[in-house]
């Protein structure tokens, strides 16, 4: 039979002391139990002192404060998905995208959308970009003082950001756009196969919850990749645990994975059904109340950053971003991270994250003495 | 999902179990030492475990796209969005009773002042927009006579572009 193992008790060749418990290396993590649970208990995140600089209802911007002198007129704004809460872009002083720009010189600003209440369902992609985002835009405008804005937006932020910018393309200078989904006909993401109108029905599920519930989305999640979620991530901390140093990003990393917030409705409705399901941005037909976006519009400088793990959002669905813009400066970077070491992984930050501040730094106008 | 195919199409768990004991059959070059050191047999143990989670990995995977899994997904969703609408219809048909706005009352009440905020700002928006317009026309003829007169003057030489951040 050519399926079965060539040697199927060559596994059983091992030495005896490979299934001899280790008690010593047990007992030494009961000894650290204390340890990690002081650990658990001090975790912050949010490494970058900050300021709200502009509000409204449950938005807030952030406006990131750092020693380094600013090199570069345009401001940047981060943009960051409905799902989950934007600090994953600054987690730690070790693991942050917004320090890495703020070293560069540049003058930072992060969208935080605020948690969706139940009064919240109504809100609509519409709300987001064309109020919300606009609103945004224009405060940093006028409170640095320049004309356009740099976006980088990420993940889902990055979609609503492609939109926002094909609606109002002399106001951004420079796009980034980091793992985020643009054309959905690739449905290698199993994502894609669970929201497919066969199997999902989002009408049913807004009109019967409201919002999109947190814990349900974030078990939808976990069970992307059960077996590396809920099976390895713990044998993994078990073997690490009496490195503080790894529990110190263990226990940041995890209060984020589960710091999930609801979407509100109506978005939540409109994005699955206009983008997993019919796939509209790439054949330009989703409308934001009564304008159409238009990728082709997009005539700024373009960053598309992929990451060739992403599980989440695969390299397939923003590939094609590039195409579809009206620009002549895209670039694509793929990198090897997952969807979210594309933003918190050592090598992203050691490797990726340079090259794309020189990016930004050379298509940003300089602040003249 | 099982079938009488032949060998190439067993069940998915027969398939992964087959498949995650076929590759342990091939330890590593340490683990074919005579006297294997600890380390080599904590590479052993590592080694199962990576090929244990692949394979497993692969099979909640192929699992997780089947029609059986969707079906499941589907029905299971079904059942616990009409056991939550019939919750809250009994619920809310309670707080009728007692004259009690329900929850439905007030997210109806949130949209309402969702559309009539939406109308006061597109019409603010166009207010906004014909200002603009009228005041640019005003401006335009201002403007010119601004600089017919200007250039009759004599000015110093004009100041660089004034910085204007904060």
């Amino acid at each position: 039979m050519s399926t079965f193992p060539q040697n199927p008790f060559a596994a059983f060749q091992m030495p005896q002391q490979a299934f001899i418990p280790d008690f010593e290396g047990f007992r030494e993590r009961m000894a650290a139990m204390p340890k990690v649970m002081e650990i658990a208990s001090k975790v912050r995140v949010g490494a970058t002192p900050r300021d709200v600089s502009y509000q409204e209802d449950k938005l807030k911007v952030y406006h990131y404060q750092s020693d380094v002198p600013k090199a570069h007129r345009t401001p940047l704004i981060m943009v960051f998905a409905l799902v989950n809460r934007p600090y994953i872009l600054d987690l730690l002083p070790h693991k942050s995208v917004v320090q890495q720009f703020l070293k560069a010189g540049f003058d930072v600003f992060m969208i935080d959308w605020g948690v969706p209440t139940d009064n919240d369902r109504h809100l609509t992609l519409h709300h987001y970009v064309e109020r919300y985002m606009h609103n945004v835009v224009n405060h940093v405008r006028e409170y640095t003082g320049e004309d356009q804005v740099s976006l980088l937006g990420y993940c889902m932020g990055g979609t609503m950001s492609a939109m926002y910018t094909s609606l109002h393309p002399e106001l951004i200078k420079n796009f980034i756009l980091m793992a985020a989904p643009i054309d959905w006909s690739d449905r290698s993401s199993l994502l894609c196969t669970w929201s497919d109108e066969k199997w999902f029905d989002v009408d049913k599920v807004v009109d019967t919850f409201g919002n999109a519930p947190p814990q349900w989305l974030q078990g939808s999640f976990a069970l992307l990749k059960p077996v590396s979620n809920l099976m390895e991530k713990y044998i993994g901390f078990y073997d690490k645990m009496t490195d503080e140093k790894f529990l110190e990003d263990f226990f940041a990393m995890e209060t984020w994975v589960n710091d999930n917030i609801p979407i509100a409705g109506e978005t939540f409705r409109q994005f699955v059904k206009d983008c997993f399901q019919k796939n509209l941005l790439v054949q330009g037909k989703v409308r934001l109340g009564n304008k159409i976006i238009k990728l082709e519009n997009i005539t700024c400088p373009v960053l598309n950053l992929m990451a060739s793990g992403d599980h989440l959002v695969p390299c397939g669905q923003s590939a094609p971003f590039n195409d579809l813009v009206g620009s002549k400066d895209r670039q694509a970077i793929n990198f090897p991270a997952g969807h979210i070491g594309l933003s918190v992984g050592t090598k992203a930050q050691k490797e990726l994250w340079p090259k794309v501040c020189e990016w930004l730094a050379k298509r940003s106008d300089p602040i003249e003495d | 999902m099982s079938n009488n195919n032949g060998a190439t199409n067993t069940d998915p768990f027969s398939q992964f179990w087959t498949d995650f004991f076929g590759k342990m059959g091939a330890p590593p070059e340490a683990a074919r030492m005579a006297t294997p050191s600890p380390a080599a047999s904590n590479e052993m143990i590592k080694q199962m475990q990576r090929v244990f989670f692949d394979a497993m990995a692969k099979y909640c995977e192929d699992y997780m796209r089947s029609e059986q899994f969707l079906t499941m997904m589907k029905q299971t969703m079904d059942k616990s969005l009409a056991f939550k609408q019939q919750l809250d219809q009994f619920l809310g048909q309670a707080q009728k009773g007692m004259q009690s706005p329900a929850r439905a009352d007030i997210d109806d009440l949130a949209g309402t002042l969702l559309k009539i905020e939406e109308r006061v700002l597109d019409r603010l928006d166009a207010l906004e927009k014909k200002v603009n317009g009228k005041a640019a026309a005003v401006e335009v003829p201002r403007r010119a006579k601004r600089d017919a007169g200007a250039s009759r003057a004599t000015r110093p030489s004009g100041r660089g572009k004034s910085a204007k951040r904060k």
